[in-house]
């Protein structure tokens, strides 16, 4: 148990409210936590919670029109001093001697969180030169450090260089660098690998554990990935609708979580060989209308009339330093928290998906050495002066039914490739060929030479799915004109007609008919995707493409999209290519497994054979860097330097060369094939036989036998 | 930088060429041409003009060549002595009539340009960070005053008051006594003293719609996450809007600076008119009434070089601006 003297921050009831035109909105509502010196704690929850509120309020930068209405923020900088931040004034001298020097934050979007109009080193040197009277030079030499503390290979160059110049992890590690250059004694960091790469993300939570022990700094880490709490965390809190329903040590709350809205969290992380996901009902409701009683109870499978929706639990010790907000735990409660039975059956990993070579299937799309090439003009007369190889001699073959998943760290041309599916790039050379009844049948339609009638059928045909469901939405279009807009530009259907269609469709992919008449801005980003998937659906397409479709979403709403997925996919007889960088979705939902670097296939194979026996190098450094919810299961990570190459200018030989720790002399002048290595399995690498390569941890089954031994 | 720079100037030369082209083309539209006019002048008055003697002032003023021989020759005396030709209507150099006028055009553009500036960023910053206060309404009101009133009517009333409580000359960028006067320190003066109304009627909308504009960016880039950013690190208010926000917020502002600009150099036409200035704007519009063809041209021609200087200008103050820009 923590001493007083060892606290570093005190949050005692903390009100945080926004007062808007539709009422107030009790974003933080009475949040106690302790933040112990040199220790992280991670605050977890879905999006909407009151996390980022919490970090904020901390240091008084909440967003107009929001204030803290109640509650204390003691800070103890050193053990004998404390103060209130929550009583000092948010533009005060006092405030802003402690932001940045004794307390700092780092953001989720390092993009959007750096000034694209001044260099790297001004916005990190700005830092130190307020709050201490250092010469510039001095300032310079201090930041350098700093960059070089955070592992960025050539400090002194990047001082000058522009944030819109750097990748996305690079310019998270400028962030950090920032954050720490004053060595604060707390770190708040709010979401800060969401936004990364799988790769990326690993490296900046080693950096970021090492950084800590070594500066004896506290973490306020704000999260909704399990995986990163158990990565990270000593302590964890987990927030919903504004209130903590249950805190304790990682071990405590991962290993054996009591509460409901805890334990349904962690079933719904996607994950192989799981069936269907045991998503959480519903969403988070909307601020304004907070239930009474148990403020989970509207989506607990446990919750009882009369009870639940009565009374408002307390937070109830169980054992040192674990606590929990629910009524069944109450001494002498008439509730139980058992699991329905159902659920054990589907999580057999031999049940949900076969390793059956899907060849037997017909063939519904083949791909044949496709090149997509960009070319980068420069100078005066806008020369070409290169290309960017985005898609660079790219074979295989999609059959009818099945799922084929697509992973690689983002720039590796995934989306490139989705796209000229769509035929929204031509091929600079090689071929696609669609057979819309299986190859065999012998109508083929290559989308770079469709006749008038194939030029109708194509695009009805293979459809897609977009990551950004609201970016891809019209916001001055209803749902029946979105979703009724692709029949009728069909001549699918019309009037009456088009409006029963529509829906339907809306029947089909869960939301509600009355919604008809609605914008997209009043939808949740889980709805939205739902209207993606209905307007893609509409004209009965054989073939979809989905890119990144769950990304932007929370754990329990992605689950719940991917179970949809699934379902679609029976009913409709669907093929999909699921493009994705997370791996634990695609392996919960493919039936087989490309993995692509720098514009080309590096591994394919069937996803068990996939992720239990990696072939190439890339792949097994990418199921390394995949997180599991069990902070027990720590698999050696494999660091993966640098950036995803230049598709303009990849490295001679194989590409991976300067990242892969097998690398030879034969990989640095030899390209290698994709090759098979079994009839279902293929890998581009020399050693691909030679190797003997980790598989993916799997952990997450043992979280689900534990959960059941408490009430 | 400097390459951008070297690389838009470069860019600049055909456009130049362009204009010089399309100057000349429009002077040459109308139907007859200089001696015509003056035929049918001399007509009226009751004298009667030969044939030969219209071949010879044809052949006087170079117009009996072809139109390719007159554009080579007005542009290659351009470039080389600086000369734009003869003002037919005035019989004087194109060069006397122009320059100064040119220079006083540019010089009531570039103060009401400041003017606009000057004013408009301070307001607007208050409106935008203070937003909804007393402060913020007053500026919104007046913005809406200033951009519906009139430039002739603001130009009437400031004249008036300039008349009656500083007893000033009405009208004009000079008193009677400077109009003809060589330059000196006291003539600098009473251009100063006469500048500020024109400056004022030209600036009024042009500052009302800044501050909109202006207010409008930088609502938007104060909620943005690097604002936050440099907010926790303590860095204080004030010096953090300008560093930050307000160098985001000027940007659309001055992509926009340009079409502002030449707004400024055309709409400077009317008001000098009804202030009697000396600047460009009347001189063209009887230019282009005569048919006083070398002098029209010129003007056409200076003016839009001017523009094209001024989009110049703005690129180079974006790109200073905003880093992005030259990396493109
Ligand atoms: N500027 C704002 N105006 C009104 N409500 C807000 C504002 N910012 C956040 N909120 C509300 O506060 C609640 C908590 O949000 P947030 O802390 O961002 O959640 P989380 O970080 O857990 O995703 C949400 O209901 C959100 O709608
Ligand atoms: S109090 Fe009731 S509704 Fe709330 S979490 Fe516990 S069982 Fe579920
Ligand atoms: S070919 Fe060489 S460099 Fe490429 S993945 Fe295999 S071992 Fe690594
Ligand atoms: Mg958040």
């Amino acid at each position: 148990m923590v001493t007083s003297a060892d606290t570093l921050l005190d949050i005692r009831n903390l009100h945080v409210q926004f007062p808007t035109d539709h009422g107030v909105v009790k974003a933080v509502d009475g949040v106690d936590l302790m933040i112990a010196r040199g220790r992280t704690v991670c605050v977890v929850g879905e999006s909407g919670c009151g996390k980022s509120v919490t970090a904020r309020a901390i240091l008084q930068v909440i967003d107009a029109p929001g204030r803290i209405t109640a509650g204390s923020l003691f800070f103890s900088a050193s053990p004998e001093t404390r103060v209130d931040l929550a009583a000092l004034p948010p533009r005060g001298r006092q405030l802003r001697s402690i932001r940045g020097r004794e307390i700092a934050m780092i953001y989720q979007e390092p993009m959007s969180s750096l000034s694209p109009l001044y260099t790297i080193g001004n916005q990190i040197s700005e830092a130190i030169r307020w709050h201490s009277p250092v010469s510039q030079q001095e300032a310079r030499q201090r930041t350098i450090a700093a960059l070089e503390q955070v592992g960025i290979p050539q400090p002194q160059e990047l001082f000058d260089r522009y944030p819109f110049t750097l990748s996305g992890g690079m310019r998270q590690r400028a962030m950090i660098a920032m954050a720490l250059v004053c060595s604060p004694k707390l770190l708040i960091a709010d979401e800060p690998t969401t936004a990364l790469d799988v790769t990326t993300q690993a490296n900046i939570l080693d950096l970021l554990r090492k950084l800590q022990a070594e500066l004896q700094m506290s973490l306020l880490w704000i999260t909704h990935d399990l995986g990163v709490v158990a990565e990270i965390a000593h302590e964890v809190a987990v927030m919903y609708l504004g209130k903590i329903v249950e805190q304790g040590t990682v071990e405590q709350v991962l290993h054996s979580p009591n509460h409901p809205y805890t334990r349904a969290l962690l079933r719904s992380i996607p994950r192989r060989g799981a069936g269907r996901l045991a998503a959480i009902r519903g969403n988070v409701p909307s601020p304004q209308q907070r239930p009474g009683g148990c403020l989970f109870h509207t989506r607990c499978d446990f919750a009882s009339t009369g009870l639940c929706d009565r009374v408002e639990p307390a937070m109830i010790q169980l054992e040192d330093g674990h606590s929990v907000r629910c009524l069944a735990y109450v001494p002498h409660s008439p509730l139980r928290l058992e699991q329905p039975p159902a659920e054990a059956a589907a999580t057999d990993p031999h049940l949900a998906f076969s390793d059956l070579p899907a060849e037997g299937r017909p063939v519904l799309l083949a791909v044949e050495q496709l090149k997509v090439h960009f070319p980068i003009q420069r100078g005066f007369f806008n020369r070409t002066t290169g290309h960017v190889r985005a898609v660079d001699g790219v074979s295989f073959q999609i059959y009818a039914g099945e799922t084929l998943g697509l992973v690689g760290e983002s720039g590796c041309g995934k989306t490139t490739l989705g796209h000229t599916l769509m035929r929204l790039y031509a091929p600079t050379a090689g071929e696609i060929r669609y057979y819309p009844r299986g190859k065999a049948d012998g109508d083929t339609m290559n989308p770079a030479h469709l006749n008038k009638r194939q030029r109708k059928q194509y695009p009805r045909e293979l459809r897609m799915i977009f990551q950004d469901p609201y970016g891809s939405l019209n916001p001055r279009l209803s749902i029946l004109e979105i979703i009724g807009e692709v029949l009728k530009v069909n001549n699918l259907a019309q009037g009456r007609e088009l409006e029963r269609r529509v829906r339907e469709l809306m029947a089909k992919v869960g939301l509600s008919p009355d919604y008809l008449h609605r914008y997209p801005h009043a939808f949740s980003g889980g709805q939205r995707q739902r209207i993606g998937i209905a307007r893609a659906l509409a004209p009965r397409p054989a073939l979809i493409v989905a890119d990144e479709p769950v990304s932007a979403l929370d754990v329990s709403v992605q689950a719940q999209i991917l179970n949809l997925l699934k379902e679609l996919q029976s009913e409709f007889s669907l093929t999909y290519l699921f493009i994705s960088h997370d791996l634990n979705v695609v392996s919960h939902i493919s039936d087989r497994v490309m993995v692509m670097y720098v514009g080309r296939i590096v591994e394919l194979a069937p996803t068990q054979t996939l992720f239990q026996r990696p072939q190439h190098p890339y792949t097994e450094a990418l199921l390394s860097a995949v997180l599991s919810p069990d902070p027990s299961v720590r698999p050696p990570r494999i660091q993966l330097e640098g950036g995803v190459a230049d598709p303009a200018n990849p490295p001679a030989g194989c590409a991976f060369h300067p990242r892969c720790r097998y690398a030879q002399d034969r990989c640095r002048h030899e390209t290698p094939a994709l090759r098979p290595v079994t009839s279902v399995h293929w890998v581009a690498c020399h050693f691909a036989e030679e190797l003997t390569l980790h598989p993916m941890a799997l952990a997450v089954s043992t979280l689900q036998t534990q959960e059941s031994d408490r009430p | 930088m400097v390459r951008y720079i070297v690389k838009r100037l470069l860019l600049m030369v055909p456009t130049l060429v362009a204009i010089s082209i399309v100057s000349f083309t429009i002077i040459n539209l109308p139907p007859g041409d200089f001696v015509d006019r003056i035929v049918a002048q001399r007509l009226t008055a009751g004298e009667a003009v030969t044939a030969q003697e219209a071949a010879d002032l044809r052949a006087f003023y170079g117009l009996d060549r072809s139109v390719g021989e007159q554009y080579v020759v007005w542009v290659s005396n351009i470039f080389v002595r600086g000369d734009f030709g003869r003002s037919f209507r005035w019989d004087l150099p194109v060069r006397d009539l122009v320059w100064e006028r040119m220079a006083l055009t540019l010089l009531l553009s570039v103060s009401s340009l400041l003017f606009i500036w000057v004013v408009a960023i301070p307001i607007g910053i208050f409106s935008a960070v203070r937003r909804y206060s007393l402060g913020d309404y007053i500026a919104t009101f007046l913005g809406f005053v200033g951009v519906s009133i009139p430039n002739f009517l603001l130009a009437l009333v400031l004249m008036f008051i300039s008349f009656r409580y500083f007893g000033q000359s009405v009208g004009g960028l000079f008193s009677p006594q400077y109009i003809n006067a060589p330059w000196s320190l006291a003539k600098i003066l009473d251009l100063l003293g006469h500048l500020w109304i024109p400056m004022i009627v030209l600036g009024t909308a042009g500052t009302a719609s800044l501050v909109r504009t202006l207010r409008a960016n930088l609502l938007d880039e104060l909620s943005r996450p690097y604002v936050t950013t440099a907010r926790t690190k303590g860095l204080p208010e004030s010096w953090l809007i300008v560093k930050y926000p307000l160098r985001h917020a000027l940007n659309p502002f001055v992509s926009d600076l340009n079409g502002i600009f030449v707004d400024l150099v055309s709409g400077s036409t009317i008001v000098a008119v009804v202030l009697s200035l000396q600047t460009t704007g009347p001189l063209l519009l009887d230019a282009l009434r005569s048919e006083d063809m070398f002098l029209a041209g010129s003007f056409i021609m200076l003016m839009s070089m001017l523009a094209v200087v001024g989009t110049l200008f703005s690129d180079i103050l974006l790109a200073w601006l905003d880093p992005r820009i030259r990396y493109r």
